[in-house]
């Protein structure tokens, strides 16, 4: 031996010795975390998003996506993101490290997702029956579900509808993440027990009787058009975030639970308006 | 002073010859297979599913007998008197012949050989406002919608 520890090049990490390692799985997807710190994953996984959970390496035979947290060996804390090999980002603090990872985990879990079909789209339940309000971000979906929660609705999610293989809408009930300045990205967890009058927190799959393709506009009155089921579906895979992967069940699923609904497409102002005519309209069908 | 100047009589003459042609042509369309793609009928309308494009297509009750009746032995004319009698819409091979030019951007279709006329970039309200029909007709104007499976960011940071 020529030299001590300390005159050592600074060893290279090998992405294959991780101190610490964890499967996951969500809604038939199987992920691996590891790092080579062992201190950061009890973190990382507190931040897994819903409807994931641990299982052991036995269990997992293989996993469909393996996220490493590689740390540089002489700082304090710069890490580096990689999900299957590649590099997704590089962090400087712990807080960047968890926001990242929590965001990209669910992003993962929407596209990849083999037991459930996810479509990018607010839920809430009215007497059991779902109202579908699909749309991308900034379109005004949690706001429009916050209305309905306040109304009395029953909350499913704010941001995805997860629905099986006989079309129905399952409950992703996460707390409501909402952009407290106007054209802000950075969004706020606010628990939905907060929302005064809520109908309860959805636990069993519902079946869809509405479905409202609505997006905010200043100063929009709420003139809405019927559309037809199969326009239905198709907004419905127009926003489906796991077709790509599995377009043939996002095609099952979404015709599936468009099969009993009525649909309706239209820009909206304020959301109060739209929950008016929308509980009107299903407790004059009930 | 009555012969008609040059221009005018070339083009005369060409455009008889055209429509000429096009009546001695008989189109006879052909869809694809079915057993490459997945149907599903809903309400009167009908969902085809195709995995190698990945797109979901929705056809109306009027564009759903034109493909399904576009077995490669029905003229565009017949296809124009099926979906008369069945749709209650008068009788026209140019609706005829723009479902089957959305039922091909669609990729629904095998052969179409449709001759180019001025009718082909119409839209499906251009040719509506054109045939000059009955607002209540429209629900029988073919209507072809297609959505690719895309996947878009889910969550914004």
């Amino acid at each position: 031996l020529t030299g001590t520890e300390t005159e050592d090049p600074p060893a290279k990490v090998s992405r294959r010795k991780w101190q610490a390692f964890q499967h996951f799985c969500a809604f038939g997807t199987r992920f691996v975390l590891r790092s080579n710190r062992d201190a950061v994953l009890p973190t990382l996984l507190n931040q897994l998003p819903l409807g994931s959970s641990l299982i052991s390496a036995d269990a997992a035979c293989k996993p469909h996506h393996a996220y490493s947290i590689v740390f540089a060996p002489e700082s304090d804390f710069s890490a580096t993101i990689n999900r299957d090999g590649r590099r997704i980002a590089i962090c400087s603090s712990q807080a960047d490290l968890v926001n990242v990872f929590s965001h990209e985990v669910t992003n993962q879990i929407a596209k990849s997702a083999r037991d459930r079909v996810v479509i990018h789209c607010g839920v809430v339940t009215w007497h059991g029956k779902a109202i579908l309000l699909p749309g991308r971000s900034t379109h005004g979906k949690t706001t429009l579900v916050t209305r309905f929660l306040e109304a009395g609705a029953t909350y499913y999610s704010d941001e995805f509808a997860l629905l099986d293989g006989d079309g129905l809408v399952h409950p992703y009930a996460r707390p409501l993440q909402v952009r407290m300045q106007k054209g802000s990205l950075v969004q706020t967890q606010v628990p939905v027990e907060q929302i005064r009058g809520l109908g309860g927190i959805g636990k069993d799959p519902a079946s869809a009787a509405m479905l409202l393709a609505c997006r905010f506009r200043e100063g929009a009155r709420w003139r809405p058009v019927e559309i037809s089921r199969g326009a239905a579906a198709l907004e419905l895979t127009r926003h489906c975030t796991s077709a790509n992967r599995f377009p043939q069940n996002a095609f099952h699923a979404t015709t599936q639970a468009v099969s009993h609904l009525r649909a309706w497409r239209g820009w909206r102002g304020e959301g109060k308006d739209v929950v008016e005519w929308a509980l009107n309209l299903l407790n004059a069908e009930v | 002073l009555n012969t008609p100047c040059r221009t005018c009589l070339t083009r005369r003459i060409s455009k008889t010859q055209t429509n000429f042609t096009m009546n001695k042509q008989a189109t006879f369309p052909l869809r694809r297979n079915s057993s490459s793609l997945v149907e599903k009928e809903m309400a009167g309308e009908l969902m085809i599913f195709d995995p190698s494009t990945r797109k979901s297509t929705c056809l109306n009750h009027s564009a759903a007998l034109v493909w399904h009746n576009s077995d490669g032995q029905t003229s565009v004319s017949e296809l124009a008197a099926i979906v008369a009698s069945k749709t209650g819409t008068p009788e026209d091979t140019r609706v005829i012949e723009f479902a089957l030019r959305k039922l091909d951007e669609a990729g629904l279709m095998e052969k179409v050989d449709l001759p180019a006329n001025e009718d082909a970039g119409l839209a499906r309200r251009q040719l509506f406002t054109k045939l000059g029909w009955a607002a209540a007709l429209l629900i029988g104007m073919p209507l072809v919608l297609t959505v690719k499976a895309n996947a878009r960011p889910a969550v914004s940071v």
